[in-house]
This record gives structure tokens, C-alpha cells and sequence, in this order.
């Protein structure tokens, strides 16, 4: 639920409506009529358990309320395009106005919006009466649209129409076509100045703090110049001045019904007085009424009381901005900038101990790993310091290879004794058919030294054997052709037949495991 | 009041520059950049993790390596340097030939003792003798190769006592000896000869690479 408090300056009053939103409907909660010597009063309607917020009407005389379309659908260059519009669509000098633009409403066609030239000093004065009776708005708003608002929610069916206005101090005349603002105008003098003018005729008779009462019995239809040739006159020039308002709008508009508002009732007939001069421009001879009339009169609050809750303007723009407002704001900033650091400090300890719990674990192994190591490999890997994860990854990338120096190819007594101990050496040894080594050369062609520690291990053996037949001869070398101990067949291998004997040469496969001692 | 005033100048300040959305997005820098920082920080911890995980898997075989290395060196470290002159170069070979040459030397019915006399002129000019060759140190490591400057004839229990000595094996009787360096065979050439008494003998030329480790320091 959301409740604005609208005021309006009604010199000498202060009229006020609070108005409350549930859901989609409005409900008028309370209308006033404070004198200015009493606004203080006001101070109580405003204070806890009051929750909403306040806005004040400005005078059209301080506002320029024009509308514009714009041919432009997408949302994000709208509000630049708009600005642009405010800027630029008025000569007024920039140092004494600014100009704010309010989208109406987004249509496949395009986009319509209220451009407001706002006088700086118009406001100031506004918000400077309002401060000295103790009063700070939240928002400001035009008559005009707050008289619009007001159609739109007690006339639904009126979307086009021409509004008058009649307050104390000046005569509003509107066109509002399809719900929106189309033009306004305002008269600088209102009831006030006929009250004044009547007093004039009737200064004799009456105080001026009785004229109220006796203008409510007169009778406008009725009223003789000769009698009260004051108020006659004010009569007749407001009167010029509203038909030529209504004519003007006449002229684009047609003929369209009208509505009064405002205190219509502080003479006879003053309703039907006014519409004299342009009778045949108003569709309706009967005038349209509220069935609520008290809310007639407080039509401009409750209007701007609606309007601020349903799509909320703020004129108090710029140096204007309500101080609350910022100090509000300035609150909820630094409360979100502490919320931030909060959750921002929560995340970094929060996870900081996670992660250092995770590196816990692991220290804890490598302090595991650590113990179980011998002294000597354990000074190897962490140097008599601290173990550190590092070393130990170190450690093992490094060692996880053998050493270069040593031998990993076969050695000169292991290719002999394997020679020795063959199958079929022992049984050529046995059948008298013994097979003799007439030489033997053992070459390491290449192996790690200092200079070049990653050259591989790469032995190679040629013998001359003495094979008594040709039979143990294909025998054997069938079986060192299909020997997987110490042959490596992915290197070459010969066998060549000689006169006695037979030259054969290959190279020795490296030991898995290299020889350490 | 002070405080007043303060949030006043706060709400001016920001709200009247930058947008609540530029705001917003502003707070949210504090929390997103410490998730940032602590996801970066989880990532490292992620590939250590991992890292730690793997070195599981590889260390058993990483320490046997280390393991096998540091005995190795230490097997090697503080060697006799005349290792080569004492065990090897004195090596007498033909032992047994010997015994039988000086035996049938005095044996009164041997008339032709000449040729025997030669032959065990032979048989004491017979043995290893090596120079070195294209000496090279890194850190703590001295290497040199050793070449034979003449052959030698051997028997078989020579050449399995040489064997023995030179790679540190056990070859039948023969067993290796400690404080020894390195030495590698980078040749090794035999042929089989015919000896004085029609025996079987070897004619041995040998090349080596003599590596030692000067201190207890490992590599």
C-alpha cells in the first residue's frame, strides 16, 4: 500500500488530500481546508504513522506543459531522444528554466511525452513558501497534469474534454484529448479577485471576511451592472478571457463537453456564466458532476496525489532535489556500501578458511611422506628445511628418472655368460658340435658423459662365430632372431656367412632396471 | 545535525554523478572481485591439489630412482685413485702358464729352454697397462678414459677376474671389489688366440671410462 499527501497552495488556505493505493485502486483518505495561519496542522498529517510520501502542486504560471510524439519505439534511445526535446524545443534562457521529459505511454505508432519548462524561479519561490510553513515535498507537479490525473480517475469515460479550473487565485482552462494533457492555459487572477472586485461594490455593507458568505447569494445570471459594476466587470473580462482560452482550443479540438472544478460554488450560476461565451463550443448542456462533489473542489490535489502514484513526475530536479531525498539516498548508500564490504569480507574469510583447511590436508600428507623417508633422501629432497610442497613436487619430476651414469645397456660379462648359457650353445657343447667364438667386439657407440648427459645407452656387439654345420647355424640364428632378453630388433641386425664362419652383429636391448652396484 | 548533513553529501555526491544502476554495479565490484580473487586462489589450490595427487602415483618410483643413485654415488665417492695401478694393472695374467714355464725351466731334461726363457720374458712384460685420454669434470665428477696401449693375452679365469674387477660383478669366484670408480667398457675386443702350449687363450684390447665422485655431495 502507498499513500501521497498532496498540497496545493490556495491562498489563504492550504488544500490537502491524502490519497492511498491498494493494488490498482485509489481511496481519498482525508481532504482538508487549512487556513495559512494554521499550517502547522498540517505537520500532523504528515507525521508518523504517515508512511507515504508528500507532493505539492506548482502553478501553471511557473510550468510549460507541451506534448510531443516521437516516432521511435525502442526504449533505450527514447529517453536521449527526449532530452534532447526538452532542451532544444524552447528559446527560454536555460539559466532561469530547465526542462524535464515524462513518457505518457509506447504505442506500435511510437512514443508520446510531456516536455515541462519549469521556471527555477517560480520553484524556488514554491518551495520557499512551503519551507517557512514547515513543509519539504518529495515531489512537485504542475496543475494541469494533476488536473488530467484527476479526469482520468473520477471521469473515466471523459477522454476528451475541456477543464476549467477555478481557484482561488487563478482560472485553469485544459483540452485533454484521449486522456492526456493536450494544451492548457491559465488566467493570473481567480476567485480571489472577484471576491475583491464584489467587495468593492459592497464595501459599505460588508466586511471583507463576510464577502465569501454574501457571494454565494448572488446570483451570476441575474447579476446587474449597475449594482455591482466592479464585479460585473471582472466577471465579464475573466469571462472574455476564458472564451477566448476555449475558442482557441476549439480550433483543433472541436466541439467537445466540458467539466468545471474547483469552487465552482462561490457564486450562483457561476458555471453556466462562464459558459456563455462559448456555449456552441461545448457538446454537453447539462455539466458533468462527480457523484463525490466534495471531491470537486479538491480536485487539483487529489489529481496530483493519483498521478504521483501511479507513474510519479519529479519537477524538483537538479539544485532542487530534496535534501531528505538525498540524505536518504546517502543512507541506503552507505548501507549497501557496508553490506558489500560485509559480504564482500565474509566470502574472502569465509573462503580463505576453506582453502587453507584444503591446504592443511595436504601439508599433512606430505608431513606423512616426509617421515617415512630415509635421512639421507630425506635431506636430498627438503635440505634440512621445512617440507615445502614445492621441493616435493620438485622431487619427483626430477627423480622420477634414472640417473645418466648409470649403465643401463647390457654389460661385457652379462652378453658372455648369456652367450655361455644359451639353449642351443649348450647342446651344440653336448652333440660334439660345439660352436666357438673366434673374436668378440663389444662397442658402446653411444652413452651419457659429461658434455652430453641425455645421449642414450647404445651397445652393439659383432662376433665371429665357428659353427661346425649349416643346420646350428639356421638354428641359431632363428633363435637370436626371435630372442626378446638381449637383442634389440628395433636396431639393426646382420648375419653374414663367411668362408668358416659366420660375422653377426646386433644391438644390445637396455636393462629396465639400470645396474646401481 | 553532522550526520545529517553527511548522508546528504554522500546521496549528492554519488547519485547526482552515476546513475543506482551504475551504483549497483559499482557495490558489486567489492564481492564479484573477492569471488574472483578466492576463485583464482581455488584454482591454484585445484592444480596443487591434482599436482600432489599425481606425485602420489610417481613417487615410490621417483625415491627407488633416488634411492639407487645416491647408493650408487656413495659406492663410487671416496675412492682409492690408484685403484686402476693397484687391482688391475697388477693383475698377473697367465697364472698357471707361468707356474709351468718356471716349473719345466728347471726341469733338468728340457734341453730347449730358449724358447721358454722368451716366452716367460713374454708372460712378465704381459699386462694391462692404460693411459688416460680427454679428461673431464662436472661439479664434483671426474671422468677420463682409460685405452689400453697394447693388447694382452688372458685366460679364462683372467678374463672373468678382469671382468669382475672392471664392471663389479661377481663372476664365479671372483667378487667385486668396494671404493672402486666407475668403469665402463666403451670397447671391449677379444679373439680368440692359440697359446705356447696350444691352449686356448684370449688376446685382450680394452678401451674404458674411468668415472669417480670427488666428496659425499649426490647428484
Amino acid at each position: 500500500m502507498k499513500e501521497i499527501l498532496a498540497i496545493e497552495i490556495a491562498t489563504p488556505f492550504l488544500r490537502l488530500a491524502r490519497v492511498e493505493k491498494k493494488g490498482s485502486l485509489f481511496s481519498i483518505k482525508e481532504l482538508h481546508l487549512v487556513p495559512l495561519t494554521e499550517a502547522d496542522l498540517v505537520k500532523q498529517l504528515y507525521i508518523t504513522p504517515f508512511k507515504g510520501k508528500i507532493s505539492s502542486l506548482l502553478s501553471n504560471q511557473e510550468v510549460l506543459v507541451r506534448t510531443s510524439e516521437l516516432k521511435m519505439k525502442k526504449s533505450r534511445y527514447i529517453q536521449q531522444a527526449l532530452a534532447f526535446q526538452a532542451e532544444n524545443s524552447t528559446l527560454l534562457p536555460s539559466n532561469d528554466f530547465f526542462s524535464i521529459s515524462h513518457l505518457i505511454q509506447k504505442k506500435k505508432e511510437g512514443t508520446s511525452a510531456y516536455l515541462c519548462t519549469i521556471s527555477k524561479k517560480g520553484l524556488h519561490h514554491h518551495l520557499q513558501f512551503l519551507q517557512e510553513i514547515g513543509i519539504d515535498p518529495d515531489f512537485v507537479l504542475s496543475k494541469d497534469l494533476s488536473l488530467t490525473a484527476y479526469m482520468r480517475w473520477q471521469f473515466p469515460h471523459f477522454s476528451d474534454g475541456f477543464v476549467i479550473d477555478i481557484a482561488m487565485n487563478e482560472i485553469c482552462c485544459l483540452w485533454i484529448e484521449k486522456g492526456i494533457l493536450k494544451k492548457s492555459y491559465t488566467l493570473s487572477e481567480g476567485i480571489e479577485a472577484l471576491f475583491s472586485s464584489f467587495w468593492q461594490d459592497r464595501k459599505k455593507t460588508f466586511l471583507f471576511s463576510e464577502i465569501e458568505e454574501a457571494a454565494k447569494q448572488i446570483d451570476l445570471l441575474q447579476l446587474k451592472s449597475n449594482l455591482n459594476p466592479h464585479l460585473f466587470d471582472k466577471l465579464s473580462e475573466m469571462r472574455q478571457q476564458i472564451s477566448q482560452t476555449i475558442h482557441f482550443f476549439h480550433r483543433d479540438a472541436g466541439q467537445l463537453p466540458l467539466i468545471f472544478t474547483g469552487i465552482t460554488d462561490a457564486f450562483i450560476h457561476l458555471e453556466p456564466f462562464f459558459s456563455l461565451g462559448f456555449k456552441e463550443l461545448i457538446s454537453n448542456e447539462t455539466f458533468i458532476r462527480s457523484n463525490h462533489p466534495e471531491y470537486q473542489k479538491f480536485a487539483a490535489p487529489i489529481g496530483s496525489a493519483i498521478h504521483q502514484l501511479e507513474t510519479p513526475i519529479q519537477m524538483r530536479r537538479h539544485q532542487f532535489f530534496p535534501a531528505k531525498n538525498w540524505k536518504t539516498s546517502g543512507i541506503y548508500a552507505v548501507y549497501l556500501f557496508l553490506f558489500s564490504l560485509f559480504i564482500s569480507a565474509f566470502f574472502y574469510f569465509e573462503g580463505t578458511y576453506l582453502l587453507q583447511k584444503r591446504e592443511e590436508k595436504i601439508f599433512f600428507s606430505l608431513r606423512q611422506i616426509e617421515k617415512s623417508l630415509n635421512p639421507s633422501l630425506k635431506e636430498e629432497v627438503f635440505k634440512n628445511e621445512a617440507p615445502s610442497l614445492e621441493k616435493w613436487l620438485s622431487f619427483v619430476s626430477l627423480s622420477n628418472k634414472e640417473s645418466p651414469y648409470l649403465l643401463q645397456a647390457p654389460k661385457v660379462s652379462k652378453v658372455l655368460d648369456w652367450l655361455s648359457h644359451h639353449n642351443l650353445w649348450k647342446k651344440a657343447k653336448e652333440e660334439k658340435e660345439a660352436i666357438e667364438i673366434i673374436s668378440l667386439d663389444y662397442k658402446l657407440e653411444e652413452f651419457p658423459k659429461i658434455g652430453n648427459l641425455k645421449a642414450p645407452y647404445l651397445a652393439k656387439v659383432e662376433m665371429e662365430l665357428f659353427i661346425p654345420n649349416a643346420t646350428r647355424a639356421r638354428q641359431l640364428h632363428e633363435s637370436l632372431l626371435q630372442d626378446e632378453e638381449m637383442i634389440d630388433h628395433l636396431q639393426d641386425f646382420s648375419w653374414e656367412p663367411l668362408e668358416n664362419s659366420y660375422l653377426i652383429s646386433f644391438y644390445l636391448k637396455n636393462e629396465k632396471v639400470p645396474y646401481a652396484f | 545535525m553532522p550526520f545529517n548533513m553527511l548522508f546528504s553529501w554522500i546521496g549528492r555526491s554519488i547519485f547526482s554523478k552515476i546513475t543506482p544502476l551504475s551504483f549497483t554495479l559499482l557495490l558489486s565490484f567489492f564481492p564479484i572481485g573477492t569471488l574472483f580473487y578466492l576463485m583464482m586462489l581455488h584454482l591454484d589450490l585445484l592444480t596443487l591439489e591434482e599436482a600432489f595427487e599425481k606425485s602420489f602415483t610417481r613417487a615410490k618410483s621417483a625415491i627407488e630412482k633416488k634411492e639407487r643413485a645416491l647408493q650408487f654415488v656413495e659406492c663410487h665417492s671416496d675412492i682409492d685413485p690408484f685403484f686402476l695401478d693397484k687391482k688391475i694393472e697388477s693383475l698377473d695374467l697367465l697364472e698357471e702358464e707361468k707356474k709351468k714355464v718356471l716349473t719345466l725351466l728347471e726341469h733338468p731334461a728340457i734341453a730347449d729352454k730358449e724358447s721358454l726363457q722368451r716366452h716367460l720374458l713374454f708372460l712378465e712384460k704381459n699386462r694391462f697397462h692404460f693411459f688416460e685420454e680427454n679428461l673431464e669434470s662436472y661439479k664434483n665428477i671426474k671422468e677420463v678414459e682409460e685405452k689400453q696401449r697394447v693388447s694382452v693375452i688372458v685366460d679364462e679365469n683372467d678374463l672373468a677376474k678382469f671382468c669382475s674387477l672392471v664392471e663389479m660383478v661377481a663372476v664365479g669366484d671372483h667378487l667385486p671389489l668396494e671404493k672402486a670408480p666407475q668403469l665402463l667398457f666403451t670397447h671391449f675386443h677379444m679373439e680368440k688366440v692359440k697359446g705356447f702350449f696350444h691352449n686356448e687363450h684370449f688376446q685382450l684390447q680394452t678401451q674404458l671410462l674411468k668415472r669417480e665422485w670427488l666428496s659425499t655431495e649426490k647428484n
